[in-house]
């Protein structure tokens, strides 16, 4: 198993992956849905004349993301606390707003005072609501680690996903028997061949791997078939976008964290497991 | 009624994306797609969260609903 960094970006990771599909998958899967990150699970409203009901607001305060401390907190439910929630597994957002400005305002993320000056919101423009003049927002909000296998707020990532790793076959032989210019090679939606005036074999550019979708639509338009567009089978192109929670090196190191820890702890399990063999 | 505040196919945040969007398109005449280069949205699911916004939130609130 390798890792072959393409692009790096403080959101956006592109990196290609020697190993089988099974474990791209489980990896892409455990970063998805394992890595923990903080979002608010309980908002406790005390003065809302906003346009928007209570639950809705509760919804779109639980979108927010929070930029996360893991070393610092807990899951509340493996807390000394017990689950009644402390300083060591929760942090406290509050909000006090009220409008006598005269026109309307818009609050934002923002204006979330938070009790830990680490775990705040990723951008402060975010919008939540709009008050009127007169009105005002009071509330409490407590942000805890969460995974996203419970709810989609605590996604460390915006959008994770892997490609085929693109293997184009040209074959010189066929490719001799054209009279014209490559019709084929001007239909790559990307293009990706070179393009030469002279009555030869299509080129490809030296870094087509990384804008190839696999669409076909070069052998498919080839008149000879010289063409032949196939994938390897364990080399896999990730892009991984984050929203700035974590970065993004902390996320794949913790992705493989807990990797290790679903394998070892599967290990034990088949130790245990009484086999009878019929 | 207010934009939302992530995209709802992927997740990506766009709540903050949209007023910059509208001072570009609306008030400087920016091309979309230009302004979507710029803002770094490039997936078609979280550009038609902004497109198709309507902030229906600044017709309510013409309503009195205090007393
Ligand atoms: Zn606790
Ligand atoms: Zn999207």
């Amino acid at each position: 198993m390798s890792i072959e960094i393409i692009e790096k970006d403080d959101r956006l990771y592109r990196f290609v992956l020697s190993t089988s599909i099974e474990m791209a998958n489980a990896f892409r899967r455990i970063i998805l849905i394992e890595v923990p990150v903080m979002a608010i699970d309980e908002v406790i409203m005390l003065r809302n004349d906003s346009p928007l009901y209570d639950e809705i607001l509760t919804h779109r305060l639980a979108m927010i993301p929070i930029i996360t401390d893991l070393k610092n907190y807990n899951f509340q439910q493996e807390c000394s606390c017990g689950g009644a929630g402390c300083s060591l597994c929760s942090v406290t957002l509050t909000c006090d707003i009220k409008n006598d400005t005269g026109e309307i305002i818009l609050v934002t993320s923002g204006d979330l005072i938070s009790n830990d000056p680490k775990i705040v919101p990723v951008s402060p423009n975010i919008p939540i609501v709009k008050l009127e003049h007169g009105s005002s927002l009071t509330f409490e909000a407590f942000a805890l680690l969460g995974r996203a296998k419970d709810h989609a707020k605590f996604q460390s990532v915006a959008a994770i996903g892997y490609k085929f790793y693109p293997k184009i076959k040209i074959d010189e032989n066929k490719c001799k028997k054209c009279v014209q210019k490559c019709i084929a090679s001007q239909y790559c939606p990307k293009n990706l061949f070179k393009v030469g005036t002279e009555v030869s074999s299509p080129k490809l550019i030296p870094d087509f791997w990384k804008y190839c979708d696999l669409c076909e639509s070069c052998s498919r338009e080839c008149p000879e078939g010289a063409i032949n567009v196939e994938y390897d089978d364990n080399k896999f192109i990730f892009s991984i976008e984050s929203d700035g929670v974590l970065p993004l090196d902390t996320i794949m190191k913790k992705g493989w964290e807990i990797f290790k820890e679903k394998i070892d702890d599967f290990k034990d399990q088949l130790e245990k497991l009484e086999i009878e063999i019929i | 009624m207010i934009i939302p505040i992530r995209c709802f196919s992927c997740g990506k945040l766009i709540g903050d994306l949209y007023e910059p969007y509208i001072e570009m398109t609306v008030k400087k005449g920016i091309p979309s797609e230009d302004a979507f280069k710029k803002l770094n949205i490039t997936r078609f699911c979280c550009k038609r969260m902004i497109v198709s916004h309507i902030n229906l939130i600044d017709e309510i609130l013409n309503f009195p609903r205090l007393q």
